[in-house]
């Protein structure tokens, strides 16, 4: 079978198909929806940008993960300089959020920056530890101790003591 | 899996996660301002700036002399009888965190009338990219373990017998990214450089076209987009006026101004663009662009 053009019809497809697991690994990093967004745009403008690097078609989805990942963590510092701002939105989540503490998507969102994404890639995309940790650059055994770190807080959380 | 794997997995597959409207919208934003093409494929291997140096050097010694010499350096793409643009590989670099391919383009006018202004386009292109890559290095001179990425691409847009348009992209991440689309301009009929400003007669196109972007801004915002104008977003210079050489060029005859990202709108909103109807400037037009 002929080998698809890689133009910008293919690639809006491609983000079209993965736009939700896009937005839903940029906000599991950045818990804020204007930044998630601003990731997102982000990501794909790089992605776009050297698309001629991707090597494996069917790699894409990880391939623009990972992209995602380094755009997401490169807002997440900058943002780090407003602490105040963020720890406002924090509590004003928490404040809504109560009736809803019982969801998986508010108990992921009250982990710490450093497992949400782990938690969100292997629960919601599926992905294996090896995937995880070349989307978000950590060891292997980094992904796995903050999986296995998450998964008793959130068990906890949900009941599953 | 045990026990919690299971029913963290039950609870993710239950979760009806969807993409909020405005997150679509501004995907599809972002997808709308991309390029009709994505850039080539990056040639060749890492290449040592010492081999990059001295490519170069031949290359300005030895100008056109050898198509050969050409052929195995860069693409020649042959655009019209006139004017033409060479690639010249002006740097390459790669490691884990970072990663640059400039690629700059060269502009050669077999015609003398067209000479003056080739150059002029070529210093300023050679400028920009120099500048651009003295940033990626000093950048990563400070902040070594910080992912950076400089790509630096161009199209010929337009060479008919009249005129040639050339875009040259930008695109640099470090930290946040920055695009850039630099576009030149030679009235072949006159053999000049065009700018914005060089297309009218006075100053009182710019009221004009910055009007009828600040209305098509505000139509565009009604459907969900969103502009630096008015008073909503207060911590960003909001857009006023078009500077008197903002970048332009023309598409199917008609006049398209193009804004960098952040310039008039987040970045999430891309590299903006608006195409102006012809009534908004036809009278402050020079009578030979009439």
């Amino acid at each position: 079978m002929a080998k698809e053009v890689r133009d910008k019809e293919w690639f809006c497809n491609k983000i079209d198909e993965y736009k939700l697991d896009l937005y839903r690994l940029a906000l599991s990093i950045l818990k804020n929806d204007e930044d998630a967004k601003d990731a997102v745009a982000e990501a794909i403008c790089r992605a776009y940008a050297r698309l001629a690097s991707l090597k494996d078609d069917d790699k894409f989805k990880p391939w623009i993960m990972r992209i995602l990942a380094n755009a997401s963590y490169d807002i997440l510092r900058k943002n780090r300089n407003v602490t105040s701002m963020e720890e406002g939105f924090e509590a004003a989540a928490e404040a809504e959020n109560i009736e809803l503490r019982l969801s998986l998507r508010t108990e992921i969102m009250r982990l710490g920056s450093d497992y949400r994404a782990v938690v969100v890639l292997f629960y919601y995309d599926d992905m294996s530890v090896r995937e995880i940790s070349n989307v978000l650059h950590i060891s292997q055994n980094a992904v796995k101790t903050r999986l296995c770190r998450a998964r008793a807080m959130l068990a906890q959380r949900l009941g599953e003591t | 899996m045990n026990d919690a794997d299971k029913k963290i997995r039950k609870l993710a597959r239950k979760d009806d996660f969807s993409l909020p409207p405005d997150a679509d919208k501004s995907i599809e934003s972002m997808l709308d301002s991309l390029a009709e093409q994505p850039p080539r494929r990056m040639r060749g291997a890492r290449i040592a700036a010492a081999a990059v140096l001295a490519a170069l050097m031949l290359f300005v010694l030895l100008p056109n002399i050898d198509a050969g010499i050409a052929h195995a350096m860069s693409e020649v793409p042959v655009l019209g009888e006139i004017v033409r643009v060479i690639t010249f590989r002006d740097y390459s670099y790669s490691d884990e965190l970072h990663e640059a391919e400039v690629e700059r383009p060269l502009i050669e006018a077999e015609n003398d009338r067209l000479a003056d202004s080739a150059q002029d386009i070529n210093a300023e292109v050679k400028a920009l990219t120099q500048e651009a890559i003295d940033s990626f290095e000093a950048d990563m001179r400070t902040d070594g373990k910080s992912p950076s990425l400089l790509l630096v691409d161009y199209e010929v847009t337009e060479n008919s017998e009249e005129w040639f348009t050339l875009r040259l992209t930008v695109y640099r991440a470090a930290g946040s990214s920055m695009t850039e689309d630099r576009y030149y301009h030679i009235d072949k009929r006159t053999g000049k450089c065009v700018k914005l400003s060089d297309l009218f007669e006075d100053e009182d196109y710019i009221d004009a076209i910055s009007a009828d972007i600040l209305s098509q801004m505000e139509r565009s915002e009604q459907e969900g987009e969103t502009f630096f104008t008015g008073d909503r977003l207060v911590s960003k210079e909001n857009f006023k006026r078009i500077d008197a050489d903002e970048d332009f060029y023309f598409e199917d005859g008609r006049l398209v101004i193009a804004f960098d990202k952040y310039e008039v709108a987040p970045g999430s909103m891309g590299c903006p663009s608006f195409t102006i109807d012809r009534a908004v400037y036809e009278r402050y037009l020079k009578e030979e662009y009439r």
